[in-house]
């Protein structure tokens, strides 16, 4: 049947993502939940982009969050000052984020394992630090309010117009809802989330994907076959902190309003222990694992000052079912699609 | 068989110390293409620190490896970055002790072996990743020589398995392979044969060999299990405390007094070596 050929994991993948589309329109959906999911989903970006760091290329970032800052003051920052639109920025602050990656893995990089993780970690701290304390260029603990919101390619959502043009609601005719806006959103990010994911699906089959992973195994061995580590590392540490950017950026358009608060080292310990749980193999991994780290203490609010212990039995439910992570079975991205059994193989041997 | 006259790799007056123990000491030899030669050694002789300056792991302050490649252009080795080693003059090592990567599949381990080649063909990633048509060749190249070498060394239905559930002697031509896989000139295996059986060890035999004959490689081998040594190498070079006690083929290398008695130990009136070393590196080397 053709559906053994497909892989169980690819199913389903491919399954929770028919089923995030979909889920504005279940008879279930209030625009809260609608809400949250737009969260998880935030948290499921910023996983993907940390889990090529440290799940793929076997860097441990504990600063991941300095990243997430850069996109979303990146947005916020150039909407105001120079009123370049969300579209505009949004590239723009994966590219910022990137740079800035650049900046700083070029000298932190040369280290490894417990000693990468101290360095990224005070590099998080010190990110936190500036914004902060730069009051004249971040506004310091005040943060930065009023961030222009997303338009749908230059329709705002809003009642009226501002400047005498159409908004969303009139130039498709449809009665104005202040829902629109929050299922944009969600549809913007789940977008931008199945974009991510599949680019690294097949950057993982790449000649860079692999040797990424091949990094991980084993930085030795890679320098004896000619690989340069430096850069190999650089690549994933700029490309998972673009994605970061991509989050931050929508994340200060969604809000509104951000500041410092937002990214404290508490938010890189959350990503990272998405990615941890997940198993660090597979995107679908991520998703359950944002599932449960974000939505289980929101779903439990009802619990009050018992969530955490809700939150907690979860936890230690998944480290005794699933030591290896959600889903931390490795399948190899360049396989043999015909292996010969051993029978015919010592047949081809004989013959 | 004609001789070259200029050797592809020339180890010139090498040494490395480390503080006061030079574990090289002044070695020169000469490796050529389409020979094996082997260093030999008591354990402490200074044949792994040899690989490892060769291939970049070391620095050394003294001496000079020239590679030599078609047309006369030479790489020096001792100025060169470790991956700029097997990057451009295309020295290639396994290690003593396998470091294969042991989470991806064994077939992923000769993809990865190919990065020199197909990381440009994949242009920054983005010929890559449209699958546009002269990357696909290349990939289709790689993948045709990934499965070549899966054959030769017999691992062609673990092609899916991860590399670190293999059979330690698998694991060894496994290295070989990926060694292999990534082109070199000079293939530098370091005791391909230890801990392997009789058999395992025939087969390793029959593989070097046919790496030398069927391709444009020079090997350079350490190794212990003398049955290994002398059945497959043209030209063996011994080194006792760092120091080149000889030179020269099998034959001349098995009758040599100085190397019986590294091997075997002196008794000072029986085989008379005035400060064992110098005076056969000096004719010898």
């Amino acid at each position: 049947m053709w559906l053994d050929r497909i892989p169980k994991l690819a199913l389903a993948t491919a399954a929770v993502a028919v089923f995030a589309a979909s889920l504005p329109f279940l008879p279930f959906a209030d625009r809260n939940l609608v809400d949250r999911a737009t969260l998880i989903l935030i948290y499921v970006m910023l996983g993907t982009g940390l889990n090529i760091v440290v799940g793929l290329a076997g860097l441990l970032d504990l600063g991941y969050v300095a990243f997430y800052a850069v996109g979303a003051y990146s947005y916020a920052l150039l909407a105001q000052h120079f009123g370049l639109s969300f579209w505009a920025c949004l590239p723009l602050a994966g590219v910022l984020a990137a740079v800035s990656a650049l900046v700083v893995g070029h000298p932190v990089l040369r280290l490894r394992g417990d000693y990468l993780a101290i360095v990224t970690l005070g590099f998080g701290q010190i990110a936190h630090v500036v914004l902060v304390n730069w009051t004249a260029l971040t506004g310091g603990p005040n943060g930065i309010a009023g961030i222009a919101r997303p338009d749908f390619f230059g329709l705002p959502f809003a009642a009226e117009a501002p400047d005498g043009g159409k908004t969303f609601a009139q130039y498709f005719d449809i009665p104005f809802s202040p829902l629109h806006r929050v299922y944009f959103l969600y549809y913007l990010i789940l977008a931008m989330v199945v974009i991510a994911g599949a680019l690294v699906w097949r950057l993982r089959q790449l000649p860079i994907g692999l040797a990424w992973e091949a990094l991980r195994e084993d930085e030795i061995a890679c320098r004896s076959l000619g690989i340069n580590p430096k850069t190999v590392k650089l690549s994933a540490y700029a490309l998972g902190a673009s994605f970061a950017g991509f989050a931050g950026s929508f994340f200060a358009a969604r809000q509104g309003f951000i500041s410092p608060e937002s990214f404290t080292f508490n938010e890189s310990a959350i990503i990272l222990a998405i990615v941890v749980l997940s198993g660090m193999r597979s995107q679908l991994g991520i998703a359950l694992a944002a599932i449960i780290l974000i939505g289980i203490p929101e779903w439990f609010r009802d619990l009050a000052e018992y969530r955490m212990l809700a939150f907690a039995a979860v936890m230690v439910l998944i480290v005794l079912q699933r030591p290896k992570g959600l889903a931390g079975e490795r399948r190899p991205t360049v396989r043999l699609k015909f292996v010969p059994s051993a029978e015919t193989a010592a047949a081809a041997e004989a013959g | 068989m004609s001789v070259p006259a200029v050797p592809l790799l020339a180890v010139d007056h090498l040494t490395m110390r480390f503080g006061g123990l030079a574990a090289v000491n002044d070695v020169s030899f000469e490796v050529r293409k389409g020979e094996i030669t082997a260093v030999i050694g008591p354990n402490g002789a200074g044949k792994t620190t040899l690989f490892n300056c060769l291939t970049g792991f070391y620095r050394p302050r003294i001496g000079r490896m020239t590679l030599t490649v078609e047309g006369g252009n030479y790489y020096l080795l001792e100025r060169m970055e470790g991956f700029r080693i097997a990057r451009e003059a295309r020295v290639v090592r396994t290690f003593q002790t396998t470091r294969l990567f042991a989470g991806m599949s064994v077939l992923e381990n000769l993809m990865v072996a190919q990065y020199r080649e197909l990381m440009p063909a994949s242009k920054l990633s983005l010929a890559g990743l449209s699958g546009i048509g002269f990357y696909r060749r290349a990939y289709r190249r790689a993948g045709e020589r990934a499965l070549y070498w899966l054959e030769r060394v017999g691992l062609l239905e673990a092609a899916n398995n991860a590399a670190g559930t293999l059979a330690y002697g698998h694991q060894r031509r496994l290295e070989i392979a990926r060694a292999m896989c990534s082109g070199p000139r000079l293939l530098c295996i370091d005791e391909p044969a230890a801990g392997l059986n009789r058999r395992e060890s025939e087969q390793l035999n029959a593989l070097l060999l046919e790496i030398k004959r069927q391709h444009d490689v020079a090997v350079l081998l350490i190794e212990h299990d003398m049955r290994v040594v002398m059945q497959i190498s043209d030209h063996i070079v011994v080194l006792d405390h760092g120091v080149c006690i000889a030179d020269g083929t099998p034959q001349e290398v098995r009758a040599d007094p100085a190397v019986i008695g590294a091997y075997l130990g002196t008794v000072d009136t029986a085989v008379v070596l005035p400060a064992r070393g110098d005076v056969s590196r000096e004719d010898a080397c």
